[in-house]
């Protein structure tokens, strides 16, 4: 009879199976297809009662096999190509270095990178890891220091007033902002 | 309480299995039965079906890819090879594990 269809050939794989449930579903479906194929192949020359039964024994009990797989929920480490962990930070640096001269371009620009890290870090493993750390943390660096010159900037201009330049305000408000002992310029 | 040979086996492979998949198709590709008979020899698998779930990860990870070979009077087989990532996995460990286990048996040795 077909090797598949022999009692025991397919008692021991509806048992790998069944052992298999709790493993990643690649995994199992994988392990499963493949042990078909070795038995397949295995019996193909030679299909005794004997010849069955050695193969199913070196094959090994399937609580075995199952034991070699990965449990179902396990983060995969996904062949995650090298160069976009590091273009990612190739964009925070640059983010960082153009803050003072073109924040227009810097802000967007590290917050791209700061979700492009975020993306990745969910699959990333080993350097890929600290790399994108390091793209976190220039992004961070960038939006602080973004932030930073935008306050200083609002002080800055809220400063001339008493020069008579800048905008229309309320004085009591801006009284509060100086001091009391600022003159306002007639 | 000591550990069982078979639970210390089970660490010492986690690290390792991979990489002597990878080296056995370093030379060619090799079919299911031919490489779990290979990898069978002594201590490295605790059974041939062992490798399977491990040659499912290898194909995940994009270290090992499979082709199906017609073969002479039999079923076609699928056949197991390296990738190039593999194939650089495999140089890095290659580096990296001699130091290494010099230096555990080193260790071993000193009384």
């Amino acid at each position: 009879m077909p090797v598949l269809r022999d009692p025991l050939v397919a008692a021991y794989l509806a048992e790998l199976d069944q052992a298999l449930a709790g493993a990643d579903p690649r995994e199992r479906s994988d392990t499963v297809a493949a042990v078909r194929e070795h038995l397949a192949d295995a019996l193909a020359g030679e299909h005794t009662r004997g010849r069955v039964a050695e193969v199913l024994a070196d094959l090994g009990p399937v609580d075995q096999i199952a034991a070699a797989a990965t449990p179902a929920g396990t983060p995969t480490p996904v062949a995650v190509p090298v160069w976009r962990p590091r273009l990612t930070l190739v964009m925070a640096v640059a983010s960082l270095v153009l803050v003072v001269l073109i924040p227009v371009i810097a802000v967007p620009l590290a917050l791209a990178a700061l979700v492009l890290a975020a993306g990745q870090l969910a699959w990333a493993r080993g350097q890929a890891r600290s790399t994108l750390w390091s793209a976190v943390a220039a992004s961070t660096a960038t939006l602080v220091a973004a932030l930073i010159l935008g306050l200083t900037l609002v002080q800055a201009t809220s400063g001339t007033l008493e020069r008579g330049e800048g905008q229309m305000v309320d004085p009591e408000q801006v009284q509060q902002h100086i001091g009391p002992d600022a003159v306002f310029a007639p | 309480m000591p550990p069982s040979p078979e639970s210390l086996l089970t660490q010492l492979r986690k690290g390792v299995l991979e990489y002597c998949v990878l080296a056995r198709l370093r030379s060619g590709p090799a079919y299911g039965v031919e490489l779990a008979a290979a990898l069978s020899q002594g201590s490295l698998l605790a059974s041939e079906g062992s490798m399977y779930p491990l040659l499912s990860r290898l194909r995940k990870q994009g270290w090992v890819e499979t082709s199906w070979h017609e073969s002479t009077g039999g079923p076609p087989r699928r056949h197991y090879s390296l990738t190039a990532e593999g194939r650089s996995a495999l140089r890095v460990f290659v580096a990296t594990w001699g130091p290494f286990s010099a230096d555990v048996a080193a260790m071993m040795e000193e009384s």
